[in-house]
């Protein structure tokens, strides 16, 4: 592959990512599913979803779910603030991970840091490589393999866990719909009287509630 | 088991039995209480909701039906609850809502919340005393969908606790064990069918050594029969209710229920073999053990036998006593939560 065919690769995709229509990427907030009914989409409790701008702009259920918290929009923000969105790619930005979560989801400490090096060497050589191979004109001979090496001897067991750490998944508490227990609703129904009423003779309810008392005393005992 | 002293002796003032049940699942909401002339009365409300507008003229209609309804937080809708929902929605060709789907507070239903907290309320009635003790029924954490239940938990704690009750969650199929399994000692296989999910425990003496959920119940088989023949979910609900005999079917809507229900107990049958073959401390069992079918999905005829030919397909690490169905398979779970709150209490 010549200089000419990269570069004229590269500019194409310049221009195609110009000229593809933008999206707006939204993380489900809830346990379980929200249904963003007016443009058919669903997303469930944690999982990322793609949607295209021109029907993220048109949907009401999406901006009502984005206000109420349901999902959150992780990127193309801009898209809901008018006139201000563009199609210049974002960075996608990670929902934030509560302490607690952090300790409760910690995933795949035990990284086995040779491995890992090895393979940072052998990407950081391709990469150098190809970057190398493509530059118009090679002023100066570079050696990918010192360049390597002295990426992979940068990392510690520590900064690989602290970077591992900031990928942990969020399976808990990461909800935040506002549970506001003084909030009556107005009702004409009186306490104790919902629902239909079956009553039942209790002398074998009786019997088994001495049999669990035992048991839990035989227990403590 | 949660392992407790008894409470001090608290003479109750009022005519029941300090401790309080309560099953609150996505079809049915059911409380359960003892009063002191030896009858256990349970409350049933179903656990659906539909909207209408409020206009003068609507409120008094459903006044005059002596339906149940609630007001929106913008008082411009009526929410009417309960089987006149059930109604409604026939007469308009619409589908009920529900402020619980697949055993979990709905995230549909924006007005869930609140809806959840009024029939629970409503449902369980006054404490006795302050810090009356309240067991709940909360599922376990499926093994095949990722969503988790504490959330679910922590708000209905909350609901009840506002009520001035001590609310304490116990898992719906461990009820079941309370509930049913007295005379094995408390030691069996108990599952509950609800209509979102299926509850499951393995228990040895009360003690509980594998719990976990599964995301499909009574709501799966009506909606994938009802799209297996063109026909509405509500529809097939109505013809499950009506009362079916799985092994015997009458219609094309039979033949289809019975189609999925064969399939969805076989389903629960294969997570539970799965479930035990990841589970290390299962433990040994020195005699057969009895297995309990409990809940609304489990009440259709023939359903012990459908599920006891599918569970002999499966190697279990114990033999089998009997599949039975329980004594009061719509309020096993609701008699288990009381049970357990009634032994927190000394005799009076």
């Amino acid at each position: 592959m010549n200089d000419q065919t990269v570069i004229a690769g590269s500019m194409w995709s310049q221009h195609a990512r110009n000229i593809m229509p933008g999206f707006v990427r939204i993380i489900g907030r809830v346990i379980g599913e929200v249904k963003i009914h007016d443009i058919n989409k669903r997303i469930v409790y944690n999982q990322v979803l793609d949607i295209n701008t021109d029907e993220a702009l048109k949907s009401d259920d999406l901006s009502n779910a984005v206000k109420n918290r349901w999902v959150e929009v992780i990127q193309g923000n801009e898209v809901f603030k008018k006139n201000t969105y563009t199609s210049a790619r974002q960075q996608v930005v990670q929902p934030q991970q509560s302490q607690q979560q952090k300790q409760t989801n910690v995933e795949n400490n035990n990284i086995n840091l040779d491995d890992l090096k090895q393979l940072i060497v052998e990407t950081t050589k391709e990469t150098v490589k190809a970057v190398v191979d493509n530059m118009p004109s090679k002023q100066q001979s570079i050696d990918t393999n010192e360049i390597a090496n002295a990426v992979a001897n940068k990392i510690t067991i520590n900064n690989v866990q602290s970077e591992t750490k900031k990928t942990e998944i969020d399976k808990t508490n990461n909800v935040f719909i506002d549970i506001d227990t003084k909030n009556e609703l107005k009702t004409n129904i009186k306490d104790g009287e919902l629902g239909t009423l079956t009553v039942q003779d209790a002398t074998k309810a009786k019997n088994k509630i001495k049999k669990i008392k035992s048991l839990k005393i035989n227990k403590l005992t | 088991m949660e392992m407790k002293e008894p409470k001090k002796v608290v003479k109750s003032k009022n005519n029941r039995k300090l401790g309080i049940g309560i099953d609150i699942g996505t079809s049915f909401i059911n409380s359960a209480i003892m009063d002191i002339n030896d009858e256990v009365k349970i409350r049933t409300q179903r656990d659906a909701f539909f909207d209408i507008e409020n206009e003068k003229f609507a409120r008094n209609m459903l006044k005059s039906q002596g339906a149940n309804y609630i007001e929106s937080e913008d008082g411009k809708l009526l929410y009417v609850i309960g089987q006149e929902a059930l109604n409604f929605a026939n007469v308009f060709k619409k589908e009920v809502r529900r402020p619980l789907q697949r055993g979990v507070i709905s995230t549909r239903e924006p007005e869930a919340l609140l809806m959840i907290k009024t029939i629970v309320k409503s449902v369980l009635g006054k404490k006795q005393e302050s810090n009356e003790i309240c067991k709940f029924s909360v599922p376990a954490e499926p093994v095949d969908a990722d969503y988790n239940v504490i959330y679910h938990e922590n708000v209905l704690k909350s609901f009840i606790e506002s009520a001035g009750f001590k609310a304490e969650p116990i898992n719906e199929a461990r009820a079941i064990c309370y509930s049913e399994l007295d005379e094995e000692g408390f030691t069996g296989l108990s599952l509950s069918f609800g209509a979102g999910m299926v509850n499951t425990c393995l228990s040895y003496m009360g003690q509980s050594s594998v719990e976990f959920s599964i995301s499909r119940s009574g709501d799966w088989i009506d909606e994938n029969s009802a799209m297996a023949i063109g026909e509405r979910t509500a529809k097939m609900t109505a013809v499950k209710e009506k009362g079916i005999d799985l092994l015997k079917p009458k219609d094309r809507h039979e033949e289809s229920l019975g189609i999925f229900y064969r399939n969805f107990i076989a389903y629960v049958v294969k997570n539970f073999e799965k479930k035990l073959s990841q589970t290390a401390d299962v433990p040994e069992f020195p005699q057969p053990i009895s297995i309990v079918l409990a809940g609304g999905t489990s009440l259709a005829g023939s359903f012990d036998k459908v599920f006891k030919e599918e569970i002999e397909k499966i190697k279990l690490p114990f033999q089998i006593k009997e599949v039975r169905l329980a004594e009061d398979q719509m309020f096993a779970v609701a008699k288990g939560c009381l049970y357990s709150a009634i032994s927190e209490y000394e005799d009076e």
